[in-house]
């Protein structure tokens, strides 16, 4: 070849990787395998190459497995002699690569020590070229070039493979991006129909419910005024077994929407001493003394429910963790902390604690979901403080069976305290 | 405190509906009900002292008419309680306006506080 037809040659080769290289951008972006196997074909044709193939990095066996080959007869050996599974133990120019992402060119790989039996003997490989593609900067596989004549790829056929390689990487990690956004908009989707199914369900259950509700309170409104005794304790009875069984519905709910990340809580400006003093009206029934303490007016935001049912739980508990009528203290009050203005929900008992119940017994009820009804009252307690950005604590105290704190932080500009009162009921 | 001094309860559940007005008779109030949202312009020419909303209607969405009723001359002073069974009525009832709201199942003592807040016997 003379000079002249030398530079011909070379300007006709780089006219046509060029064009590969357009052509294959051109390749609609959706069906990413139908792109990787037209890049092969193409990228084998322009080089005039044995065999082209595309190994990706399988993490389960860390093997190099060759998912898209040229169809070439030396392509076809390679399935058939099982030269498309590479293990990265096995070593090789092709692993080499992929471990240091450092391209690769030879034209005698006969003569290169610890070459894979398979690739020299049996492919009849001679000349190769090995390039690392990464998504990212992580090393996913390796582009590999093979022909049988030695010394037949030139280091433009090297910077060519380079650009497929840092092409396939952005395929790959294109179409992972698409698989991801889509795997996502599918539990996204899952997710709406799990929060749908929760609403309508509680949404029927409550509904139920309230009728019942409505039913006995008038029965014992209706004995109280006329001194039905019998009919009031019945009314009484059922009405508490109906509390129970809606505050059982809501943890069945709040405990799923924990399950599926969906527990949320609506917070909104509340007055904290009407949360507290309607809660200790519905415990009115109940002969145990309380004092409450707290300041004439409390604006804070919050989710009221949540805040009315963490505070029933704390009452509940105290309930029960004591002694019959020991006296309860319920204490609201602010206190300054480093980063700013927080409220505390405090609920003692007075007296030794029940036995039967041990501290970190309670710690557990707090931290799982798996126990028995009030167990999972007040796991939601310790949720409902999280939601708030706050906490839930239970200590015991000298001459204290239980302290209850729900404390949470409260914007400064929102905060609204007027005066102190202090207020003896019996529950 | 509104001029009338009746409470209107609008809830597509009968045994709710029926159970609403038996606790707020007894309680001394005088009630009318509605089962559907449909008739709600009605209200322009008879504003009641309270209204009692569910905000799942079956037709209608009880939130969009508490916000209509606050948008019109006639009905914007009406007091309006959302009443739901979804734990963000908080939320909602703030979000349309509603001057409160009672969560289900709410106690007889809860609905006559809250209509008694707004609504003289």
């Amino acid at each position: 070849m003379n000079a002249f037809s030398q530079e011909e040659y070379l300007n006709e080769r780089q006219d046509s990787l060029l064009a590969t290289l357009e052509h294959l951008l051109e390749l609609p972006a959706s069906a990413v395998h139908f792109m990787l196997d037209q890049a092969v074909q193409q990228v084998q044709q322009v080089l005039a190459a044995d065999l082209v193939a595309l190994f990706f990095h399988d993490p389960t066996t860390d093997t190099l497995v060759a998912l898209h080959i040229s169809d070439t007869s030396m392509g076809k050996q390679q399935r058939a002699s099982g030269m498309n599974r590479l293990p990265l133990a096995n070593g090789g120019s092709a692993v080499e690569v992929f471990l240091s992402g450092v391209p690769f060119l030879t034209g005698h790989a006969d003569q290169i020590p610890n070459e894979p039996r398979g690739i020299i003997a049996g492919l009849g490989i001679k000349s190769q070229l090995d390039v690392v593609f990464r998504v990212q900067t992580r090393h996913r596989g390796v582009v590999l070039a093979a022909s049988a004549t030695p010394d037949f790829f030139t280091e433009n056929d090297l910077h060519f493979l380079e650009a497929i390689a840092r092409w396939v990487g952005h395929v790959v990690g294109r179409s992972e991006l698409v698989e991801q956004i889509k795997q996502q908009d599918v539990e996204q989707d899952q997710k709406r129909t799990t929060e749908e199914l929760l609403t309508i369900m509680t949404h029927e259950l409550r509904n139920f419910l309230q009728p019942l509700r409505g039913r006995l309170d008038l029965i014992l409104e209706r004995a109280k005024r006329e001194g039905r005794e019998k009919d009031i304790r019945d009314a009484e009875s059922s009405l508490h077994t109906l509390n129970l069984l809606a505050r059982g519905i809501s943890d069945v709910v709040d405990i799923a929407r924990l399950n599926q990340g969906m527990f949320a809580v609506h917070p909104v400006p509340m007055n904290l001493k009407e949360v507290v003093q309607d809660v200790v009206k519905t415990f009115a029934t109940r002969s145990v003394p309380l004092t409450l303490r707290f300041p004439q007016d409390l604006i804070v935001t919050a989710d009221p429910l949540r805040v009315r049912q963490a505070f029933e739980t704390m009452l509940l508990y105290a309930v029960y963790a004591s002694p019959k009528a020991a006296e309860i203290s319920v204490d609201v009050s602010i206190e300054r902390r480093t980063d700013g203005p927080w409220v505390l929900l405090g609920v003692k008992s007075v007296g030794s604690a029940k036995p039967g119940i041990s501290e970190s017994q309670l710690r557990a009820f707090v931290a799982s979901s798996h126990s028995t009804q009030l167990g999972v009252q007040l796991y939601l307690t310790n949720q409902i403080a999280l939601a708030h950005d706050g906490i839930f604590t239970i200590d015991s105290a000298t001459n204290h069976a239980c302290v209850l704190t729900l404390a949470f932080p409260i914007e400064e500009e929102e905060l609204i305290v007027r005066g102190e009162d202090e207020l003896h009921v019996m529950m | 405190m509104n001029s009338s001094s009746e409470v209107l309860i609008v809830d597509d559940d009968p045994a709710i509906v029926e159970a609403l007005s038996l606790m707020l008779e007894d309680a001394g109030y005088a009630v009318r009900t509605l089962r559907e949202g449909e008739t709600f312009e009605a209200l322009q020419e008879n504003v009641p002292g309270v209204l009692l909303l569910d905000i799942w209607l079956s037709g209608r969405d009880g939130s969009a008419i508490c916000s209509y009723l606050k948008s019109q001359p006639a009905t914007r002073h009406l007091p309006i309680i959302l009443i739901s069974a979804n734990n963000n009525i908080v939320r909602i009832a703030a979000d349309v306006g509603a001057d409160d709201y009672l969560a289900k199942p709410f106690s007889m003592k809860e609905v006559v506080a809250k209509v008694g807040k707004y609504l003289s016997r």
